[in-house]
């Protein structure tokens, strides 16, 4: 049975810490991969750069994404998932403290 | 009918006689007979009758007609042959004003041809000078020879004008006319070529011959183009009975279509006739002509020229007729034409080139474009206007065009009869160009045409001036529309930056709803983490310390989005939708008393109070108003809040009341600004945001917001919303 990974999209070091802490305390012991920009994320999604010949059970179940991220930002990421049959369907919660209109109708696929 | 008539008639006379011839023979068996034939007879007739009797009377009242039509038809010839005498008075009129008329102008005109021609014959003139004088004399000129032409054609009408014969060279004379043209046909590069027999001698009138040649290379010269081709031939026609000649003058120029060559040789007739006027003249040159040759016994006729414009050719008998007085050969006619071709040639072809140039500099004033193909009207106008504005000029409406596009100018000054593109044409076509929507174009036009006027100022021309205008008026007019389309230019600057500045500001918020809060939630989350995992370390002290991080974080995270909502309010896109308030308000109640079960708050909200606004903005006007009431009123033990509404005047006034804390009614004007707050955050937290939000909405919306309150009796909030159904103006 292939390991259940959460993949978390996110830059700052404290909201990582704070993020993993919570999964903790909500006794989610799943594994957490920790990608911290945009073109790592899709490197890891897709197997490519750094994460080339990751195995294909290693594909996360659902993908935690911050959308302020550098390089490729977390709008950036989300169009490029939803485009490529791999990553289409796969769950993708945003994470983030914006409100602004244009962040949430970007996000609703 | 008439035959039954007829024999009764018979028949009574025949009774009558046989009455009498009966007291002498007695046979009253004959006269029985008789009298039961004319019985059975005027019976017959009795009968037939009446069907008749209409008819009868039609044919009667046709004859009175017939009779009145004829007195009609007898009145109407006498009316015709009034009519006719007085179209003939008239035309004689006519002539006689045209004749008039061209006496009365010669006088002026000589007047002013005099006194400027000694002028410019004394040398202590500046070039200025000079060159202005020029102008006047040049265009007196031309007016002297329209006059001329006008005077000619008024003679041909009355018929004054015979011919005076005298044995001529007619290929002397066509070179010597021919011979004026060089110089023009240099200037412009035109092939000019005269083909002539060394001497054709001809019985004719020398000087109206040489008025139809001159009309006639006046004419080529003015539709050939520049390098063009103009070829002017001679030739002697053997005729069997009487030896003709023919003068043809061929050009290379636009031609004349085969359907308007009758129509040429009509009297102020041009081609073209629309305001697309190709070149000026008055139109009568070729009438003139055609008269002339006519008068001659001669024709004249147009046709396609090999060159491919048009060949007009005249045909003309080389002998007068028999008996014909022949005069003396006109000396001084040569030099007479001369003058009249020099005179002519400036207005043929006005020579740009010769024009001092126009001001360019000082980029700091209004450019204004001049588009007047008369050169000498185009210069007046620019340098009435160089007191003021920097001009720019072009002498047709292509030009112009290409030059309104280059030089972007802040007003297009254009003349409406124009070579090329017209004056309207050149309106359509800037207004076509969303780059010169708002460059004013004032017309400039000589006819009193209304109508084209009114088109035009429809097309999105703003102004007009009528030929002749006063200096004056023009440079008014022309400083009214460009200042304000300079104050246009620097309203669309603001706008520019305005819409610059709201870009950035966005831009900024959008950092600011992202960077503000990320540390933010770094301090609320560690300090929640400290207290969650190391509870058993810390002493009361220590945690409360932790729980006063907590909240001063958590109240610069709702500072942080009031003030985002404050400046999303004022930057997002008003949407118009029919609102439901109600609704909205009782969700909102619904929550906060999902938040506080405890509390004891009578809600009172009517059924289907509906406006005209955005929804997610008036979510946050009530969200703000009932929030506040829910909040002021949780000291009461039992709490009240009322959402309603009252018509008013001219709008439906919403309100929200309370039976809260209230606060001093003078206080009222600082309770929107923001930052405003009337209680302590000991009493009453918050951040002083909300009712600012709240009256920025209102505002956008066009409505109204005020307040009334009493300390400790409750706050009573208003506001006007655009009604459902009656939309506002954003």
């Amino acid at each position: 049975m292939s390991p259940k990974i959460i993949l978390l999209v996110e830059d700052n070091a404290d909201e990582e810490r704070l993020t993993l802490r919570a999964f903790k305390r909500e006794k989610i012991l799943n594994e957490i991969v920790v990608a911290r920009d945009g073109g790592e994320a899709l490197d890891y999604l897709f197997a490519t750069g750094a994460h080339q010949g990751r195995s294909h059970d290693r594909m996360p179940q659902v993908v935690l994404l911050d959308l302020k991220l550098p390089k490729i930002d977390g709008l950036g990421v989300l169009t490029r998932m939803r485009a490529d049959e791999r990553t289409r369907f796969l769950p993708v919660v945003v994470l983030s403290s914006s409100r602004e209109d244009k962040d949430l109708a970007a996000a609703r696929w | 009918m008439y035959l039954a008539f007829g024999a009764f008639i018979v028949l009574c006379g025949a009774t009558h006689f046989f009455d009498i011839w009966v007291i002498w023979n007695a046979n009253y068996w004959l006269d029985g007979s008789l009298r039961a034939a004319t019985a059975f007879v005027s019976v017959g007739t009795a009968v037939l009758l009446p069907p008749l009797l209409p008819h009868a009377e039609n044919l009667a009242r046709g004859a009175r007609a017939a009779r009145e039509r004829g007195i009609e038809l007898e009145t109407a010839v006498i009316d015709l042959e009034t009519m006719y005498q007085r179209t003939k008075e008239l035309e004689q009129l006519k002539s006689q004003f045209f004749a008039n008329v061209s006496h009365e102008l010669r006088t002026p005109l000589a007047l002013i041809l005099g006194p400027v021609e000694k002028l410019l014959a004394s040398a202590d003139i500046s070039t200025e000078q000079r060159w202005d004088l020029e102008i006047v004399l040049r265009n007196a000129k031309t007016l002297h020879r329209h006059v001329d032409d006008l005077l000619d054609a008024a003679k041909l009408e009355a018929g004054k004008l015979a011919p005076e014969y005298a044995e001529v060279d007619v290929a002397e004379l066509v070179r010597l006319v021919a011979s004026n043209f060089d110089g023009l046909a240099a200037q412009h590069e035109i092939d000019f070529s005269t083909t002539a027999p060394a001497s054709l001698t001809a019985q004719l009138d020398a000087n109206k011959l040489e008025r139809v040649v001159l009309n006639l290379l006046s004419n080529a010269f003015k539709f050939t183009p520049a390098k063009g081709r103009i070829v002017c031939k001679l030739a002697l026609l053997g005729g069997a009975n009487e030896p003709r000649f023919s003068i043809s003058v061929a050009d290379s120029g636009p031609g004349i279509p085969a359907a308007q060559r009758l129509l040429i040789f009509e009297r102020f007739r041009q081609l073209d006739g629309g305001s697309t006027r190709v070149v000026g003249g008055t139109g009568l040159g070729l009438t003139i002509a055609k008269d002339f040759v006519e008068l001659q016994r001669g024709w004249i006729s147009v046709e396609d020229a090999e060159e491919g414009g048009a060949m007009f050719m005249v045909n003309l008998p080389v002998s007068a007729l028999p008996g014909t007085e022949l005069g003396a050969a006109p000396k001084q006619s040569g030099r007479e034409q001369t003058a009249l071709a020099r005179e002519a040639l400036p207005e043929l072809r006005p020579r740009l080139d010769s024009l001092p140039p126009v001001s360019v500099v000082d980029e700091g004033r209004a450019l204004v474009l001049v588009v007047e193909d008369n050169p000498e009207m185009n210069r007046f106008i620019c340098e009435a206007l160089s007191v003021e504005f920097r001009t720019a000029a072009a002498f047709d409406g292509h030009t112009g065009l290409s030059q309104a596009l280059a030089l972007q100018p802040d007003l297009v000054l254009t003349d409406v009869m124009m070579p090329g593109l017209s004056g309207d044409e050149l309106v359509r076509e800037l207004r076509a160009r969303p780059e010169m929507n708002r460059v004013p174009i004032v017309l400039l036009t000589a006819k009193a045409d209304d109508a084209l006027r009114l088109q035009l100022l429809r097309k999105g021309a703003q102004d007009y001036l009528t030929k002749p205008f006063s200096i004056e008026e023009l440079r008014a007019r022309v400083g009214n529309l460009v200042a304000l389309k300079r104050a246009q230019d620097v309203l669309i600057e603001a706008k520019a930056s305005t819409e610059m500045a709201n870009r950035e500001l966005e831009a900024f918020s959008y950092s600011v709803s992202h960077d503000l809060r990320a540390p933010l939630r770094g301090l609320d989350g560690y300090s929640q983490a400290l207290l969650e995992d190391y509870a058993d370390r810390l002493d009361p002290e220590g945690a409360s310390y932790l729980h006063f991080i907590r909240a001063a974080a958590q109240r610069m995270g709702r500072l942080i989005d009031d003030l985002l909502q404050l400046s999303r309010v004022t930057r997002a896109d008003l949407r118009r939708d029919e609102v439901d308030l109600s609704s909205i308000a009782r969700t909102i109640l619904g929550n906060l008393k999902q938040l506080a079960p405890e509390r004891d708050v009578e809600v009172i909200v009517p059924a289907a109070l509906v406006a005209q606004g955005d929804v997610r903005l008036i979510e946050v006007v009530l969200g703000n108003l009932l929030g506040n009431a829910w909040k002021f009123t949780n000291k009461r033990a039992q709490g009240r809040i009322e959402l309603g509404s009252r018509r008013e005047a001219s709008s439906r006034v919403f309100f929200v009341r309370d039976n809260g804390a209230g606060f001093d009614a003078t206080c009222a004007d600082k309770l929107f600004g923001a930052f405003q707050r009337l209680h302590s955050d000991r009493e009453f937290e918050g951040t002083g945001i909300g009712l600012a939000t709240v009256q920025r909405i209102v505002h956008r919306h066009g409505g109204q917001i005020w307040a009334d309150a009493t300390v400790d009796v409750g706050a009573t909030f208003y506001f006007t919303l655009p009604s459902s159904g009656h939309g506002a103006n954003a």
